[in-house]
């Protein structure tokens, strides 16, 4: 399928997922980030230099910690508290990353997309439609769909 | 020979050191010292009944056959031969063995052993992560060789980032602090792959690991030898030295690579 179209189609996707979802953070220090609060905030259309590298930051929790957490330290090393990412706020973050591995090309984002269908992240798996996302991307990058 | 004022760490499990060694050796460079740590008794044990295991496993006879005949079609790209077993007093002035169990290479009597040595630089040839408590050694520098182009690509895997994101592996010398890859730089260097036919035919799971045991091992060591005859003076010491620093911030660092990709896109 052409890459706009899926793009297209992912955008649709996280609109609707958004709709449904808001934050409900009730921690009131600020030297912390709300993970929930920054995807709902964030237009992956429009990613600044800034939002790409949280993002890209937020890799290593799925790559090494194999755990996305609510909130981290404001310098995102380290999570702020325990509580886990809810599912529909993965969805979220997953979504954003296949728009942009498509976008930039990008094999990084590619690997991390690659290990969340390889279900490292506990208690998290993806629905059909994400992973055929999936899918898409590893066939815009790398020219063929990936193989079980 | 020229001896080289430095303490080349070895880790007599991880082959890096060898290829260091055959490589420096070639260039007609010495060591001052080479320090051997070894991992204690419990983990030889470990070891050699893992060897036993294999050495029992006709699977594994036949896998290993394998991969010593893509080790060898890679080692053949190469002028330098790397010799199966070393005897260390061969290629250095002054030979110390130390029994660092569990710790490693940051064992309590490795950090005495550096702290009491007049040699500014150490190589860390591998074996393990260096803490901060010996890297913060006062008036000591480790130097270590990274299979990417810092800042670019830093992390795990590089090897394979290099290739895939640059098109060529590339490797850099430099000063080793407790953030991982981001000492200051001193030497950047890429290089061509060689043709291998052979990779392509053997099971990928077996090439990567030929890469990593052999090819990649070649490149680091030519990018540590080059930065030696860059910077060795006639009395050996490591002369007008000079590093850039990293911002912290630049550049990327990677994960290991999922085999998917590794597979598909660097064979």
């Amino acid at each position: 399928m052409n890459s706009e179209i899926i793009l297209e189609e992912i955008s649709d996707y996280l609109c609707s997922l958004k709709e449904g979802l808001s934050s409900h953070s009730t921690l009131k220090a600020t030297d912390y980030f709300d993970l929930e609060s920054f995807l709902l905030g964030f237009n992956v259309k429009n990613c600044t230099h800034v939002e790409y590298k949280v993002i890209d930051r937020l890799c290593k929790k799925i790559d090494v910690a194999n755990k996305l957490k609510r909130n981290y330290q404001a310098d995102l090393s380290l999570p702020y508290d325990e509580e886990v990412l809810n599912v529909s706020f993965i969805e979220l973050y997953v979504l954003n990353l296949i728009h942009l591995t498509i976008t930039r090309n990008d094999f990084k984002f590619l690997n991390t997309l690659l290990k969340v269908q390889a279900n490292v992240l506990p208690g998290f798996s993806l629905n059909n439609v994400i992973d055929d996302f999936i899918e898409e991307a590893v066939l815009a990058l790398m020219g063929k769909k990936s193989q079980p | 020979m020229k001896t080289i004022n430095a303490i080349l760490m070895i880790d007599p499990a991880s082959p890096t050191g060898h290829y260091y060694l055959e490589y420096l050796h070639a260039s007609g460079y010495r060591l001052k010292t080479i320090l051997v740590f070894k991992k204690g008794m419990a983990h030889d044990i470990k070891s050699f009944r893992k060897k036993i295991k294999r050495l029992l496993s006709k699977k594994h006879r036949i896998t290993d056959k394998k991969l010593n005949k893509i080790k060898k079609g890679i080692n053949d790209q190469f002028t330098i031969n790397i010799k199966k077993t070393y005897n260390y007093r061969d290629y250095c002035d002054e030979l110390v063995y130390i029994d660092a169990l569990a710790e490693g290479p940051n064992s309590q009597e490795i950090i005495e052993f550096i702290e009491r040595s007049d040699t500014k630089y150490v190589i860390f040839s591998g074996g393990g992560i260096l803490r901060k408590k010996i890297l913060s050694i006062n008036h000591k520098q480790f130097i270590h060789v990274h299979p990417g182009i810092v800042p670019d690509i830093r992390g795990a895997d590089c090897f394979f980032w290099s290739v895939l994101e640059k098109g060529k592996p590339g490797y850099s010398c430099f000063y080793m602090t407790p953030e991982i890859d981001e000492g200051a730089i001193l030497l950047r260097k890429e290089y061509d792959l060689p043709n291998l036919e052979l990779l392509k035919i053997m099971p990928q799971e077996l090439s990567y690991k030929a890469i990593l045991d052999s090819l990649d091992l070649h490149y680091r060591a030519e990018c540590l030898t080059s930065l030696m005859k860059q910077y060795i003076g006639s009395s050996g010491n490591l002369e007008n030295l000079t590093s850039i620093q990293q911002n912290p911030n630049d550049g990327r660092t990677y994960f290991f690579m999922h085999t998917k990709l590794i597979y598909s896109k660097t064979a």
